[in-house]
């Protein structure tokens, strides 16, 4: 199972986990006289509640967010 | 624009290139079922095709370039494959193949290009295993050499062939054998090229690989 993300870090807190993470995004831009690949990388923060699954947690944040797609 | 047409024993397939009346159409059908779908980074999609391993109707979507992620695998190319009625996602990777690297046996004259093969990717529904079946993607000098492993007539174009055979990875049993045909030269119609590049890419001398 690949993951479409890198936890790089996780802290417990109150009523939760801090977890750090990363998300990197290759797209192609395709544009008259112009092709090229360009990548977007997102390095954040998310708390996730207690009792929730981190990766499920994280996963649906970021197909919400529109970093990962269907 | 048509960019690719397959047949396989049970089924043929179309791709649409993105930009077409056709690429829309079978998009806007599947966010119907995937809302959080993006098909703005997909080269090509494909119309419904069943396919007997998968035992599904599958639609392929093939990618301008693939993400971050899959980099470990070193992949040429990706796809990303969605079973409509089991409501399964898998991405399928292609990495290069050559002839000293090929582990399967293909007919007399073909040149190993590429392997295909599904994986998981975390949060894409369907978690069935099916990295065991292995595609081969091979050109071949004698189109009915590939015939008589097909065990029948397969389509051949006017401009460029080329094959596939799905194997058991483990057992490397023979599963089926697939044909693509282009009747001129467009973006998809000349793997070899494709193949030369990728090679040179990664410092292998394509010509001392050549059957």
């Amino acid at each position: 199972m690949i993951k479409p993300y890198t936890i790089i870090s996780t802290r417990q807190e109150v009523s939760g986990t801090g977890v750090d993470f990363s998300v990197t995004v290759r797209t192609m831009v395709d544009e008259p006289g112009f092709k090229d690949v360009k990548l977007s990388t997102s390095k954040s923060f998310i708390f996730v509640p207690e009792g929730e699954d981190i990766d499920n947690y994280l996963h649906n944040c970021l197909l919400n967010s529109g970093w990962i797609a269907q | 624009m048509i960019v690719s047409k397959m047949e396989s024993p049970e089924a043929t397939r179309i791709d649409y290139q993105q930009g077409t009346k056709k690429f829309t159409e079978i998009v806007e059908k599947l966010k119907l079922t995937y809302s959080k779908l993006d098909a703005s980074n997909w080269y090509s999609v494909s119309e419904p095709a069943y396919n007997s391993i998968l035992e599904d109707s599958v639609i392929t979507a093939i990618a301008k370039t693939h993400n971050p992620y899959l980099d470990h695998l070193d992949p040429i190319l990706v796809s990303r494959k969605y079973l409509l009625n089991k409501q399964y996602i898998y991405e399928k990777v292609y990495v290069l193949l050559t002839n000293q690297t090929c582990e399967f046996e293909l007919p007399e004259g073909s040149n190993a290009l590429a392997k295909g093969y599904l994986v998981n990717i975390y949060g894409q529904p369907g978690d069935q295993d099916y990295s065991n079946y292995i595609d081969i993607y091979f050109s071949c000098k004698d189109h009915s050499k590939v015939e008589s492993w097909a065990g029948k007539t397969l389509t051949v174009g006017n401009y460029t062939n080329y094959y596939c055979i799905t194997f058991n990875g483990v057992t490397k049993e023979r599963l089926k054998v697939k044909n693509y045909w282009y009747d001129e030269q467009q973006d998809l119609s000349d793997w070899d090229e494709f193949w030369v590049a990728e090679c040179k890419k990664r410092k292998i001398d394509p010509l001392s690989q050549l059957s």
